[in-house]
């Protein structure tokens, strides 16, 4: 090998090297197909009732499987007006809108409202103080929706540019009911928020991010109306209601 | 008091008592005003991410999984930096709408079912005979079967030996199959889609006036498998509901 060469050798491999180096991350982020597009998510909101586990009747055909009566509600804290169930008319509507933000800064919108919420006799008086004609009073305490998500994208590994899956992961957002002046109709709770407000300083700008949702469940605060303590119930999860 | 006042008076005495007990079985069902529509954009699905071998950024520092890995062994979607194609050009959601039936007979109330999703490539171990039109970059077009599933638990006021007491039902699957179709553009996959409805699958499922309150679990999409046929037992997952932020 001339000394020109070998002048030329580590120059050759610091090229090469370069090269690979700009190679493997490509090489990681090239195996994360995703949609041109997805969404917008929305969910109606249903009450949530406790699985049948001993079942003692039989649903009518084409749908005939065991089934549970009486139904029971998930939730041991929270209720909804129905005539023929507690005497209050049914006026509860209920739903989650999940929306992408395309423009910088990239960010996933949410937007909640659950109407005609009120407490069953368990739920601590501090959050239950405005009577209504019939059933329960408003609820005036906090809900919870949770979904788990996978998300797959970019922004992972040292260099923070490799593409991976992540454990899913809960994403709790917490809702504030309050009382109604209307004393037909339960408490009335909403959020309006995104994922970067609920964790900063989050973004998603050119990340790819796709995320796999769960069911989304709306859990209440349990007795003391706080999502922050252990005994919170599922009160809703998404479905559909047809009368 | 004679005897047949007597009999008069324990009939009338039970009749009461069956009402009553009638009520009472239909009145432990809170439920909304309404609850329609359920609209989940759908996105590709990946395998969970079982033995982490990176981490990623903050402030969502939990571990990851490198390379992602595709839930579906036979299905795909265009994306540039991953098989070549000049764009991404898939979009799916899946749509439940409760249909408001007039009272009394014949029964029209239903849960409308509709999807679309676009852009749908087979991958290598896909059968030829549900891949044969060829695209200018990736996998060809599919043309075999997927199917929408979630698990749904319906409450409702149609159980017992006189179909009126109110109960959960056990929790049940809500198969519902598309079909696919390929597309003359090159540039783009197969198209899948699903036009029908819970009566037209189970003729009878949705009844007027039964209060049908149904709870839907995570709605997912089905491939066929490796002979596209979703009756046939290999399907995998290939696509789930949630959203895509580029």
């Amino acid at each position: 090998m001339t000394a020109a060469r070998r002048r030329s050798l580590p120059v050759l491999c610091l090229a090469m090297g370069s090269m690979g180096l700009l190679i493997v991350p490509q090489l990681a982020g090239a195996t994360h197909v995703r949609p041109a597009g997805a969404t917008p998510f929305r969910a109606s909101f249903v009450t949530a009732y406790k699985p049948c586990a001993a079942p003692n009747r039989s649903h009518g055909a084409p749908l005939s499987f065991p089934s549970c009566g009486a139904p029971a509600q998930a939730s041991s804290f929270l209720t909804v007006g129905t005539h023929d169930a507690n005497g209050a008319d049914a006026q509860s509507i209920g739903y989650i809108l999940v929306r992408v933000k395309t423009t910088s800064p990239e960010d996933v919108l949410i937007t909640s409202s659950i109407s005609d919420v009120r407490c069953k006799p368990g739920t601590n008086a501090s959050v239950c103080n405005s009577p209504n004609a019939a059933d329960g009073p408003d609820y005036s305490g906090q809900l919870q929706s949770n979904a788990t998500l996978r998300l797959s994208d970019h922004y992972n590994g040292p260099n923070l540019d490799e593409a991976a899956t992540v454990q899913d992961i809960p994403f709790p957002v917490s809702y504030f009911c309050s009382n109604t002046s209307d004393t037909s109709t339960g408490g009335f709770c909403t959020i309006n928020t995104t994922v970067s407000a609920q964790i900063p300083p989050y973004s998603f700008d050119g990340k790819r991010s796709v995320v796999g949702l769960g069911q989304f469940e709306v859990s209440d605060g349990g007795a003391d109306g706080n999502v922050g303590t252990a005994d919170n119930t599922a009160f809703l999860r998404q479905g559909v209601f047809v009368p | 008091m004679s005897v047949k006042a007597k009999t008069l008076l324990v009939l009338a005495f039970c009749a009461i008592c069956l009402m009553g007990i009638a009520q009472a079985a239909s009145a432990t069902h809170p439920r909304p005003k309404g609850a329609t529509p359920l609209r989940a954009s759908v996105v590709p699905a990946y395998k969970a991410c079982a033995t982490p071998n990176r981490t990623h950024g903050a402030p969502l520092a939990f571990p990851s999984c490198n390379p992602p890995a595709q839930a579906s062994d036979f299905l795909t979607v265009g994306t540039p930096d991953a098989n070549g194609v000049a764009a991404a050009n898939s979009v799916g959601f899946i749509r439940l709408d409760a249909k408001v039936g007039v009272p009394g007979p014949p029964d029209d109330s239903d849960i409308l079912v509709r999807a679309s999703i676009s852009d749908v490539r087979c991958k290598p171990a896909t059968s030829a005979s549900v891949c044969s039109s060829a695209n200018a970059a990736d996998g060809p077009d599919y043309s075999g079967e997927l199917q929408g599933n979630a698990t749904i638990r319906v409450t409702d006021h149609y159980n017992g030996p006189s179909l009126t007491e109110a109960a959960t039902v056990q929790d049940i699957p809500l198969p519902v199959n598309a079909t696919c179709t390929i597309t003359a553009d090159t540039g783009t996959g197969g198209l899948c889609t699903i036009n029908t409805s819970a009566n037209a699958v189970a003729l009878g499922a949705v009844k007027d006036g039964e209060r049908a309150l149904v709870e839907v679990a995570q709605i997912r999409i089905d491939d066929g498998g490796a002979d596209g046929q979703v009756s046939t037992a290999d399907n995998t997952i290939f696509a789930r509901q949630g959203i895509f932020v580029p």
